[in-house]
């Protein structure tokens, strides 16, 4: 891993469309301002490890869980009905 | 004649789609990047589950669903240019679906409304996107009464 030195206002440069702006440092958080093309995703680290983690939970899924799933949907649209 | 892609999946043999059917997902679903080319399956013809089959990797399959059909109040706010990379000019050209854990028990069964999918409806090339400070979690109950009843059982 590559290890930089920033003074608040500087920036860093990764290829030739992404750049990374510190923008202020306080305390221990630090405000970065990041400038990337559209394709290029940029997250919260912890967002994006949840919903990777959420789909590989996802991915555990086996026939008989969605049926579980339907069984369910239509008991509670026939208990609506009934009221 | 329209090509057909085939592919083994682990759940269901072996698959032909119609190429004209595959949808492609930039960048993957998150946490599988090496698969692109998806396909969504019927469970049952009235069922608004589907599985979102990978063309890729065999094992991986995820239930999705209109998130309407569940949360009608349930809405994305999505960056321009994030859609600009799917040429989608306006939300009619959109289908949102979101991911489902499915489990043994309806009340352990949750939907992430914070990672929808959206998909352009005819291109159908779509992206997997995750909603900064939204309102919805990743792991909302779907059968909501289901988890009060528990409560109110043990309690």
């Amino acid at each position: 891993m590559l290890i930089l030195t920033r003074k608040s206002g500087e920036m860093i440069a990764i290829g030739d469309d992404v750049k990374v702006y510190i923008q202020e440092i306080r305390g221990n958080q630090v405000k970065i301002g990041i400038k990337a093309p559209p394709d290029v995703t940029v997250h919260r680290e912890e967002v994006y490890l949840r919903i990777q983690e959420e789909n590989r939970a996802a991915a555990l899924a086996m026939p008989d869980h969605m049926k579980a799933a339907f069984d369910q949907l239509r008991k509670q649209s026939a208990a609506q009905e009934k009221k | 004649m329209s090509d057909v892609i085939a592919a083994e999946s682990t759940r269901f043999g072996k698959l032909e789609i119609p190429a004209s059917k595959v949808i492609r997902l930039q960048g993957g679903l998150l946490g599988f990047p090496n698969s692109q080319r998806f396909a969504l399956l019927d469970h049952d013809k009235d069922s608004p589950f589907k599985w979102l089959q990978s063309l890729d990797e065999g094992e991986l399959a995820v239930p999705v669903c209109d998130p309407r059909v569940f949360f009608p109040e349930y809405h994305i706010r999505i960056k321009r240019d994030e859609l600009a990379t799917l040429r989608v000019k306006s939300a009619e050209e959109l289908v949102i679906l979101v991911v489902l854990n499915l489990r043994a028990d309806p009340a352990d069964m949750t939907a992430n409304l914070q990672g929808p999918i959206i998909i352009h409806a005819e291109r159908l090339i779509g992206r997997q996107v995750v909603l900064k400070d939204a309102p919805f979690s990743t792991r909302h109950p779907l059968f909501p009464g289901l988890k009060k009843q528990a409560h109110e059982g043990s309690g």
